[in-house]
């Protein structure tokens, strides 16, 4: 006899519905897999038979034939164990086909029965919104964040059974709480002591979404402020926020009480990963990596000189477009990775950071330490601040520096306004909409102009300068309800300062 | 030129760049030999003066470096770039020299070996030198070669750069400055101070123990001080750190009974680290010119004092920005504390003060230009 169950499986961080059918009939017993099975899924036949042997339910005695439609895709993981379970369980009429109708199943079994946890369950629930599901325990939450079907769970595939049967009600599980994620669970911007232009550029790069460079020493707090700029950005918007949903969970990256990502998350990856953890990737299962985990949030690379070259280049067609794409023999997959970008680097290789008379490195090594960036990455970083370490008195006599919460109001009425007057943060203006929404005044424009005469600005620099210059303004302006809409001297000078670490230093070298 | 046709000088640089031949058994080789006659028993392979003392070893490396030399080739190039060649005993070597216990058996030069007829003070500090202790070096060089004394240093980066500077800068011809270095006397070293080399080889003085051709290795450095220290009546260090090169000089120069000073520095500076030990172990500080001259007794015309140097801004914001950058290099952060000023207004007023040329920037790093260090403390 035949059976349908659907399921899905995961490829990168999108669901793929699966229909599992199963043929149970005539000839020596046997279990056959069809329809590109991995090496986890295949295993399913050991652990399915196990699992329904030790439920007390009977095992056919003849030759099952499983096919995984559409056979095309590649099925990874042990997700359809518990569909291929029910099948065999339909087609051999101990559980009524009308039981499974509408309803979908995903979960590993135990070879005792156990329903086990799996990763991704919301994207390969989300995949078939109009069924209701069987998931398992620990994926109820997150389920529940990527459907509006009915989500059911269960220990045991015995109790599934039961339930199937009408013998027993579904058990209960706790109706997951839209919880109000609170973040305070993100350090605090107060904690930061002196360094009153990190502070500023932490708050430009979050109010204009301007990727940021620091450049400081050991012990200048780079860390440490990278890490408070996910606390100064807005709540996701709900489709982003889905997105990071569905890639934290196909990566197995523990969610939220709630079960949706609402904050910009944080991924600070080390520098010796390779491309394949930075962009996603793996032979056996497409992972996503953690440029897809710091969507909507701040990607912090720490180090970043140390990172392999290739490494770093991974990165280019996220900071572009937004998403990466792996390429496999017979498929593309893409993900999304829209984040904004923390950069941190010592200054130079004895991290006195040129400081006169303590630096011990000369004008070369400087040059051949930052020129381990690529020009091309360099490029996205409007912002290149230098961070130096805070005076002692400042630490311990300092007052606490404003709370991320008051820069963070700030910070999104400066997102709502650039929005409202170009559509799109200050840090994606480019050419005509640069010249159209970010204009200088004469003495603005003069102070820029002398700049790159005197070879100190370059083209490029040029246009990122003006990008944060606009952020400036634009944050300037929230307390003067009269301020031009043109970008003013003070604010040129400022955004000068923050890249100037660049002048006549190495990085100019670095292009 | 007289010196390469000199059949012995000529020798005696074919001596010097003999690998295996170290300073002090180059001088015990030539106290006991002429330079031609341990040359040629080295090639031929035969015994060297027993109270030389070379091992078996040394003496059939030598042997073999000998033969392999190019007397030729060092003589082309000792005439191509005008090097003088002296030895030890010579009536032309400087006598301020002669005396010394570690005396180079064979001297290089390049320049007028007249400039050690004046009254000799070192003026040495570390490569990596803040704004301000360049500005320090390049006064003193200055008021010292006013006074007519003849400015000693290194020609490294740094303070030895900047005093050879100063020294030109007094412009009077009869005073000199002198530059020691620890390379062959045909390339300049480092390449950076090129143009200054080529200046003192042409109007002054440049000394080395090793002959044309010989890399700049980091061995030579601290055996080229010593040469610095022995030709100085004073040395004068301008900033060092606590492990510097200048330390070294420092010890050579006590070794020999010779007056060390320091210019103080600010505790929290590095590059003032090791100056500030030498003063706390008893060397005399240097606060002006006079303090250097007075130790030599020299009370003849003296450069006129330069006017403080007006700052010519009232603004408290730059008054407060300067104050800072005085004390040290600083980052705009730390100006920016400082000043307890909006940002906008201390990044305007930075750019205002390096663009009048109050500031001077170093990757990041503000520094106020102008030094304290008057020509005199008698106005």
């Amino acid at each position: 006899m035949i059976a349908a169950v659907r399921s899905s499986t995961l490829l990168g961080a999108r669901g793929y519905p699966v229909t599992v059918e199963v043929h149970v009939g005539r000839g020596l017993p046997t279990f056959t897999m069809l329809g590109l099975p991995d090496e986890a899924c295949r295993e399913a036949r050991d652990r399915v038979r196990a699992a329904v042997l030790s439920s007390g339910l009977a095992w056919p005695d003849a030759k099952v034939t499983v096919n995984l439609a559409p056979p095309r895709h590649r099925k990874t993981g042990s997700g359809l164990d518990l569909a291929i379970a029910v099948g065999v369980l339909v087609a051999t009429e101990q559980i009524g086909v009308d039981a499974v109708a509408g309803l979908a199943f995903v979960g590993e079994l135990g070879l005792d029965g156990a329903i086990r946890d799996i990763p991704g369950v919301a994207p390969m629930v989300g995949v078939l919104p109009s069924d209701d599901w069987v998931v398992p325990p620990g994926g109820v939450t997150e389920a529940s964040v990527a459907t509006s079907g009915r989500i059911r769970t269960a220990d045991s595939l015995r109790d599934i059974v039961e339930a199937l049967a009408g013998r027993a009600g579904w058990p209960a599980h706790p109706q997951p709480m839209p919880v109000e994620q609170s973040a305070d669970t993100v350090p605090d911007l107060a904690d930061v002591r002196g360094q009153p232009l990190a502070r500023l550029a932490l708050e430009v790069a979050a109010a204009g979404g301007h990727h940021l460079l620091l450049v400081g020493s050991p012990g200048a707090g780079k860390t440490m402020l990278a890490r408070r700029l996910p606390g100064l950005l807005p709540d996701l918007d709900p489709e982003v926020a889905l997105e990071a949903t569905m890639v934290h969970s196909a990566a197995g990256v523990a969610l939220p009480a709630g079960g949706l990502i609402r904050r910009a998350p944080f991924r600070s990856p080390h520098h010796t990963s390779s491309a394949g953890s930075l962009v996603g990737g793996g032979s056996h299962h497409l992972r996503p990596g953690e440029a897809s985990l710091a969507h909507g949030g701040v990607l912090f690379m720490d180090e970043m000189g140390q990172f392999a070259p290739a490494v770093l280049d991974t990165l280019r067609e996220a900071l572009e477009s937004g998403q990466v794409t792996v390429g496999r023999v017979n498929h593309h997959i893409t993900m999304p990775a829209r984040f904004q970008l923390v950069g941190a680097t010592n200054p130079c290789p004895c991290g006195e950071g040129g400081s006169p008379g303590s630096c011990e490195c000369d004008e070369r090594s400087r040059q051949r330490y930052l020129g381990r960036l690529s020009g091309p990455l360099l490029d996205r970083f409007d912002l290149r601040v230098a961070v130096s370490r805070p005076e002692i008195v400042d630490l311990v006599d300092g007052e606490p520096g404003e709370p991320s919460t008051v820069v963070a109001a700030r910070v999104a009425r400066v997102r709502e306004r650039s929005r409202a007057r170009s559509g799109m943060l200050n840090a994606r203006l480019e050419g005509a909409d640069l010249d159209r929404w970010a204009p200088l005044d004469a003495p603005a424009a003069a102070i820029l102009r002398r700049e790159m005469e005197a070879g100190r600005l370059t083209g490029r620099g040029y246009h990122r300068l003006r990008r944060t210059a606009r952020t400036l303004a634009d944050l300037a302006a929230l307390d003067d309800d009269s301020a031009a809409e043109t970008i003013g001297e003070e604010h040129v000078v400022v955004a000068l300062s923050m890249r100037a670490v660049l002048r006549r230093s190495a990085l100019s070298g670095a292009r | 030129m007289n010196a390469a046709a000199d059949d012995e000088s000529l020798a005696a640089a074919v001596l010097s760049g003999l690998g295996s031949l170290s300073r002090s058994r180059l001088a015990a080789v030539l106290a006991r030999h002429r330079p031609t006659d341990a040359l040629e028993r080295l090639v031929a392979g035969a015994a060297l003066h027993p109270d030389v003392g070379l091992s078996g070893e040394i003496h059939s490396r030598l042997v073999e470096q000998s033969r392999a030399a190019d007397p030729t080739g060092v003589a082309r190039r000792l005439v191509e770039s005008g090097v003088a060649v002296s030895l030890l005993g010579d009536p032309t070597y400087p006598s301020a020299l002669a005396g010394d216990h570690e005396a180079p058996a064979v001297l290089f030069s390049r320049g007028r070996l007249d400039a050690l007829g004046a009254r000799r003070v070192a003026v040495v500090g570390t490569r990596n030198a803040t704004a301000a202790g360049r500005a320090t070096a390049v006064e003193l060089g200055r008021g010292l070669a006013a006074a007519g004394v003849t400015v000693v240093s290194g020609l490294a980066l740094g303070v030895d750069a900047a005093a050879h500077q100063g020294a030109l800068a007094a412009g009077r011809p009869a005073a000199g400055t002198v530059a020691v270095v620890g390379n062959g006397l045909d390339e300049a070293y480092p390449r950076r101070n090129r143009e200054l080399f080529e200046r003192l080889c042409a109007e002054h003085l440049v000394l080395s123990e090793w002959p044309p051709g010989t890399a700049p290795e980091a061995f030579r450095f601290p055996l080229r001080n010593r040469i610095i220290a022995a030709l100085a009546e004073v040395l004068v260090v301008v900033e060092s750190r606590e492990r510097g090169g200048s330390l070294i000089t420092a010890r050579a120069a006590l070794d020999r009974g010779i007056d060390v000073m320091v210019v103080p520095g600010s505790p929290r500076t590095r590059a003032a680290t090791g100056t500030n030990q030498l003063l706390r172990d008893g060397a005399a500080p240097v606060t002006c010119v006079d303090d250097v001259l007075d130790v030599l007794s020299i009370t003849g015309p003296r450069l006129p004092v330069a006017a403080p140097a007006t700052v010519g801004i009232d603004d408290r914001v730059a008054a407060a920005v300067l104050e800072r950058c005085r004390s040290g290099p600083a980052t705009l952060d730390a100006v920016v504390l400082a000043c307890a000023a909006p940002i906008a207004t201390v990044a305007a007023t930075v750019a205002t003060l390096l663009a009048t040329g109050h500031l001077a920037e170093e990757a990041g790093w503000l520094e106020a230009t102008g030094s304290r260090l008057s020509g005199s403390r008698h106005p």
